[in-house]
């Protein structure tokens, strides 16, 4: 494949975040091929270096699983943006910069004098992107957040969970992902933004907005407001509860595990067709499917009892009925889908050693992803503040033995 | 003068259906594109999710609440694409076009000869995006899936769920609207591409992939430590206490997250248990982890006695990390969406008034498009051929009369 060069070429972007909103945010930036540098607190680093799990469960900065797979191909130098003596340094990067990520709680930035107003007259174009759990402004801009209170306010977690039990939370740290996307998203809109007017701009996200604006919330809405009753949590099926609304869409167990099962529009009566259960394709069914959910449940579950996921997946999916394995992180890894995309590549880390990554969401059919490991804390110390900055050795021997770098 | 939106001047032909590609172009209108959405001449494909209004009488193919949540601010126009006239109209729009975003399996552009490779004859600089479920190649590629199908297919399914309980999966349509936005964000920058060397491309974003990303960490985790990720409810594996407690009222609960000593210490004044404060038994996180229950139970027994508003509010009064477990009603209501104009009002002609998510961000000087609903079924074909497509009204009259361009939906036929 020819190599035209990635979409965002030649884009530098200044990461002042820590954790994993900034972190996927400029990991999608890198993905499409902006230049991240990666600005960290001097000796601990970005706080996705002390999460862990680590390599043999050991607590080691340089091998926790979330920062090696959201920094990888970004470059690290440290500095204490916060310190006043730090300030000159902070300049000359956001100088460089065409897009600046920070995650500080609302206020901060501006109370240590790095407020998009400053950094604006420094540098008119930058795009400066704040990512925070609720928003720079509103009631709830000083509340401490996380992933779960985002999770929790924003709608999803009542919906998530089975209906006699309490919410549940998403495995990993769907808020957080979303703040990341969606300040990448908005960044890139500034981006095209600046070529229309060659200014730069200050982006809000909030966390919970972000996580809120993935749900359909018009279904859940309107149902509040036609009934007065809030929708409720439906286990693994959808939430939608008209009697004649489409049905299955849920998991089930089979012989070996569990699968999803759903039903294709396109192909009404291919589930019957598949599990040889004329009931399931009577027009006393398909007319009210909804009603009989727990009847289809039964009816489907009887025929997976005899096959495996994968004799399930593959005799559905011949016949054009989407039901889907569900599988576990280490299979996922290694389907035969995945290794025919070379979803994962392999890479070497001189610590955590050589793994199979996830590469890029984004296939763009000019260029290609580039598999380069995390960096180590500081590794870029001496390309960016030497090289590129012109800081004398002297200088930077002060700047390390005050801890600012 | 009012400031233009990003992507203003930016023209799409969308033939996507269902949730994940008009997710995608839903944002991209709010970023000022002109969305001209291709729709299938027998109507919406979405099915009956959430109707507006109490009955389907009426023209109810404009009634459909999900698909109004997901295309509002695009222009519809309905043509039949397998037929001949359909498919040259079609061709004609690729002209004047920057880009085709498509979401069908990956065989039907090939079959209607709308690959990107024919696309880009029409038009060289255009940016075509596919959105397959699992990959436009490889050995499960003509495999069918909805957005929830990926959960389970991607290992989402299989970190979700209560402790020790079965795989589970985030609410109805995560997976949709994560690609959705996976694909906005991938597009903007091909016109970024586009903006700085002249040349459109083909993109390919699969709804499987883009949840493979939102997780990507347990990936590395599995490796490194040789150990599948468990599920665990609603536990942190570093964070200790870390979950909901139940409040005054039906199904009301509160969220927490404990992520330092002084958070604990600030928990433990706020429930006056210094019993638990000065307790050897739960001096670190380890220990208060083996203790849970004596911990659990005061918490419980403080949030009991308050409503869930109440327990969020007094907790992030002594700087601890709280919030409700918020129903559809408490959105609606929340005084912090409100003065953030994060809610989206609108006004259908058919469907009503109808509230959705705004958008997740906000600029500070980048104008943006919202406010503005869905089309209704075929609204703007009429003024897209005449006047994007320079049609007279006898060729306008035709189209129509053939059923090429349809103003209401028709029958459809399986064939």
């Amino acid at each position: 494949m020819a190599n035209h060069g990635l979409a965002l070429d030649g884009i530098k972007v200044l990461d002042i975040t820590s954790g994993f909103a900034g972190g996927y945010c400029t990991k999608i930036l890198r993905d499409l091929g902006a230049e991240v540098i990666k600005v960290e607190i001097p000796e601990s680093g970005d706080s996705c270096r002390s999460f862990g799990p680590f390599l043999n469960d050991d607590p080691n900065i340089e091998t926790s699983a979330p920062y090696l797979y959201l920094n990888a191909g970004k470059k690290s130098i440290t500095l204490d943006v916060c310190r006043p003596e730090s300030r000159d340094v902070f300049h000359s990067l956001c100088l460089e910069s065409d897009i600046l990520v920070e995650n500080y709680k609302p206020g901060k930035m501006h109370q240590i004098g790095l407020g998009y107003e400053n950094l604006s007259t420094i540098n008119p174009t930058l795009i400066m992107c704040s990512l925070t759990y609720f928003g720079q402004f509103g009631p709830y801009s000083q509340f401490e957040g996380s992933d779960i209170v985002s999770y929790a306010m924003s709608g999803y977690m009542h919906l998530t969970g089975d209906e006699d039990r309490e919410p549940l939370k998403a495995g990993g740290r769907q808020a957080e992902y979303q703040c990341g996307l969606a300040g990448s998203m908005s960044i890139l809109a500034a981006l095209l933004n600046r070529s229309l007017t060659g200014t730069g701009d200050h982006i809000d996200v909030s966390a919970t907005e972000a996580l809120t604006s993935t749900f359909d919330g018009v279904a859940y809405f309107q149902t509040y407001d036609k009934t007065g009753d809030n929708p409720m949590r439906a286990g693994t099926r959808l939430i939608a509860r008209e009697p004649t609304g489409a049905y299955p869409s849920t998991l089930l167990p089979c012989k070996d595990g569990w699968v999803h099962v759903h039903y294709s529009p396109s192909n009404p009566e291919g589930i019957g067709f598949l599990t040889g259960s004329d009931r399931l394709a009577s027009d006393a069914i398909m007319k009210r499917m909804r009603e009989h959910a727990d009847e289809i449940d039964e009816l489907i579950t009887e025929w997976l009892q005899n096959h495996t996921r994968s004799e399930v997946q593959t005799l559905a999916q011949e016949v054009r009925v989407p039901f889907t394995m569900v599988q576990s992180i280490e299979e996922t890894i290694s389907d035969p889908q995945n290794k025919y995309r070379n979803y994962f590549m392999p890479m070497e880390h001189e610590i955590a050693g050589k793994m199979d990554y996830p590469t890029s969401p984004f296939r763009l059919k000019t260029s290609e992803w580039t598999p380069l490991p995390a960096p180590l804390l500081g590794q870029h110390n001496d390309e960016i503040y030497v090289t590129k900055l012109k800081i004398d050795t002297n200088n930077m021997a002060k700047m390390k033995s005050a801890g600012i770098i | 003068m009012k400031a233009k939106a990003p992507l203003s001047g930016v023209r799409i032909a969308d033939l996507t259906n269902v949730i994940a590609g008009p997710v995608a172009t839903r944002m991209l209108a709010h970023m000022g594109a002109e969305i001209l959405k291709i729709e299938l001449p027998w109507g919406r494909a979405i099915g009956n999710i959430a109707m507006h209004g109490d009955d389907e009488e009426g023209r109810a193919y404009n009634k459909v609440g999900t698909f109004n949540e997901v295309n509002r601010a695009k222009k519809s126009m309905a043509i039949d694409l397998t037929h001949e006239s359909g498919k040259e109209l079609f061709r004609e729009i690729v002209s004047i076009s920057d880009i085709v975003i498509q979401n069908y399996s990956p065989r039907v552009m090939g079959n209607l000869s709308l690959d990107y490779e024919n696309l880009r004859k029409i038009k060289p600089d255009i940016i075509m995006v596919s959105m397959p479920a699992l990959g436009l190649e490889g050995p499960w590629s003509n495999y069918i899936s909805f957005g929830p199908g990926t959960d389970a297919l991607g290992g989402l399914s299989s970190i979700t769920g209560y402790k020790d309980g079965n795989p589970h999966k985030p609410g109805n349509f995560y997976a949709d609207h994560n690609s959705g936005f996976h694909v906005a964000t991938g597009l903007m920058a091909a016109l970024y591409h586009k903006s700085q060397t002249g040349e459109g491309q083909h993109l390919e974003i699969v709804l499987r992939e883009a949840t493979m990303s939102v997780i990507g960490e347990h990936f590395i985790e599995y490796q490194l430590t040789g150990k599948e990720p468990k599920r665990s409810g609603n536990d942190h594996q570093t964070f200790f206490p870390h979950g909901i407690f139940p409040c005054k009222g039906n199904d009301s609960w509160v969220a927490i997250s404990i992520e330092s000593e002084r958070e604990w210490k600030s928990l433990c004044d706020l429930l006056t248990a210094f019993d638990l404060k000065d307790d050897p038994d739960l001096s670190d996180i380890k220990t208060r982890r083996l203790n849970y229950q004596k911990i659990e139970s005061k918490i419980t027994e403080w949030t009991k006695k308050r409503t869930n508003q109440q327990a969020m509010n007094q907790m992030q009064s002594k700087g601890i990390r709280a919030g409700i477990v918020a129903k559809a009603s408490d959105i609606l209501s929340d005084k912090h969406f409100s003065e953030r104009g994060y809610l989206d009002t609108v006004d259908h002609p058919d469907a009503g008034k109808y509230t959705s998510p705004g958008l997740p961000f906000k600029f500070s000087k980048a104008a943006t498009n919202v406010g503005v609903r869905a089309p209704m079924f075929s609204e703007h074909t009429i003024s897209i051929l005449s006047n994007l497509l320079c049609k007279d009204i006898r060729t306008i009259d035709s189209l129509i009369e053939k059923g090429t361009t349809p103003l209401e939906p028709i029958d459809r036929i399986y064939s």
